[in-house]
């Protein structure tokens, strides 16, 4: 992931496009923060169907609450907090009592939920994760040398493009270029699943 | 020969939507990758998928959790919810007048509910000044005491140069109606008033509806509170032909 400041700019331009009246461009939020909402929700939620829920239910309230986001916190920061917010509400209902790791909400972006998820995913959900994943495995395995290296120095180590350069000896303009040719093989794979 | 700058245009944009994707991009790229993906539906569908495969990659994706559909449902959720941040962002004195003959759709809902177009059309104005009215009427009662039957003529003469009507040919709206202060009853304000043209407008459009009316109880509350002149100021929309 690119630094967290280069990160919170994307998301307050978007921000700002939809407190302007642009609905629209929340969708450009859901689809960046889905997957990690989705995971922080997970140690709250154990039932996985209401996990969708809750994150729907999380992402509505930010929507609503979002003409009073000032961006004195990161966006993520913000919407993280919803989350767990919202999920503790959903466990209230539940009449559950709140997971036994609490996660503060500033370290949210970091926890890695999976540790403690429970196991009672559908066989169909499984299946598609795991295509998903082995498609995106293959075709990184079969991608040109340079950009296998590429793509698993910035998606693996988290290595920003000027560093990649470095190792690759290269200029960073090719750097961005190789990373979104490996992401176009993976792409032309994966939309044929999805 | 342009099929191929065409290309070479596209994969540009391509390059930097992955270079967005890492928050690699530069400053100035910013609002024309957002721009893209607001225009170009194919444009953030190939941005979601993209950012699936990267959240996979960087182990975000949870197995068994399907948010296949997370995305249609909040926005059939968002459709659903009023135009809260426009709400807010609107100046009163810059909203913008709707010629609702030009919304073949209204023209029909209102063919269908009502036999009379004019009626029809006056009679959402109406119903928010003549609340207004009435109220008005008390406070009248209690400050001028008795009734002069020319009143409603004469605050027609009044509203037949006010900038009401002038802003009908300009885009300009929520206007000064006109001073009410004499007008002690709404009697008066029968069906041949409403047929004038300066009653012949009509709210369509609930959000700015929702926001007059708010606008007038508060001004109805602190007139009364202040025990002031009353003033009335309303949204409208001009009923064309």
């Amino acid at each position: 992931m690119g630094d967290n400041q280069s990160q919170n700019q994307i998301d307050l331009e978007i921000v700002k496009r939809v407190q302007r009246g642009d609905k629209s461009a929340f969708d450009i939020l859901v689809i960046k923060y889905q997957h990690k909402l989705a995971k922080l929700v997970l140690p709250y939620v154990h039932d996985r169907d209401d996990v969708l829920d809750v994150v729907q239910e999380s992402f509505i309230k930010a929507y609503k609450a979002l003409p009073r986001f000032r961006g004195d916190s990161a966006f993520y920061t913000w919407l993280y907090r919803i989350a767990i917010n919202t999920s503790k509400n959903y466990l209230t209902a539940q009449s559950r009592r709140p997971p036994r790791s609490d996660v503060d909400a500033v370290d949210a972006e970091f926890y890695d939920g999976g540790s403690v998820m429970h196991d009672n995913t559908t066989p169909e959900a499984n299946l598609s994760t795991q295509q998903i994943k082995d498609t995106i495995n293959r075709v990184i395995s079969d991608l040109p040398e340079e950009l296998k290296i590429a793509i698993t120095l910035r998606e693996f180590e988290a290595m920003s493009y000027d560093e990649i350069a470095d190792i690759m000896d290269c200029p960073v303009g090719t750097v961005r270029s190789r990373i979104f040719r490996a992401r176009e093989a993976i792409d032309n794979e994966i939309k044929v699943l999805l | 020969m342009s099929e191929q700058i065409q290309q070479d245009i596209d994969q540009s944009i391509n390059i930097d939507l992955s270079a967005f994707i890492d928050a690699e991009h530069s400053e100035h790229e910013i609002s024309q990758i957002i721009d893209s993906l607001l225009s170009s539906p194919e444009y953030k569908e190939q941005y979601a998928r993209k950012k699936l495969a990267n959240d996979y990659l960087q182990e975000q994706v949870q197995e068994g959790i399907p948010l296949i559909g997370l995305r249609g449902n909040i926005s059939k959720v968002l459709d659903d919810l009023p135009a809260h941040f426009s709400d807010e962002a609107v100046n009163l004195n810059v909203l913008e007048t709707v010629n609702i003959s030009q919304n073949s759709w209204f023209k029909s809902l209102l063919k269908k509910s009502y036999d009379n177009k004019i009626i029809s059309g006056v009679s959402v104005a109406a119903s928010v000044m003549l609340v207004t009215l009435v109220t008005l009427q008390g406070l009248n009662n209690n400050q001028a005491g008795s009734f002069d039957s020319n009143v409603v003529a004469s605050s027609d003469e009044k509203l037949s140069t006010s900038p009401m009507l002038q802003s009908s040919l300009s885009p300009s709206f929520v206007t000064p109606v006109s001073t009410f202060s004499n007008l002690s009853t709404t009697s008066n304000l029968d069906i041949n008033t409403m047929n004038k043209e300066q009653y012949q407008w009509i709210e369509a459009d609930p959000v700015l509806s929702k926001q007059v009316r708010e606008y007038i109880s508060q001004h109805e509350k602190r007139q009364a509170g202040y025990n002031l002149q009353p003033k009335i100021r309303t949204a409208t929309y001009q009923v064309g032909e």
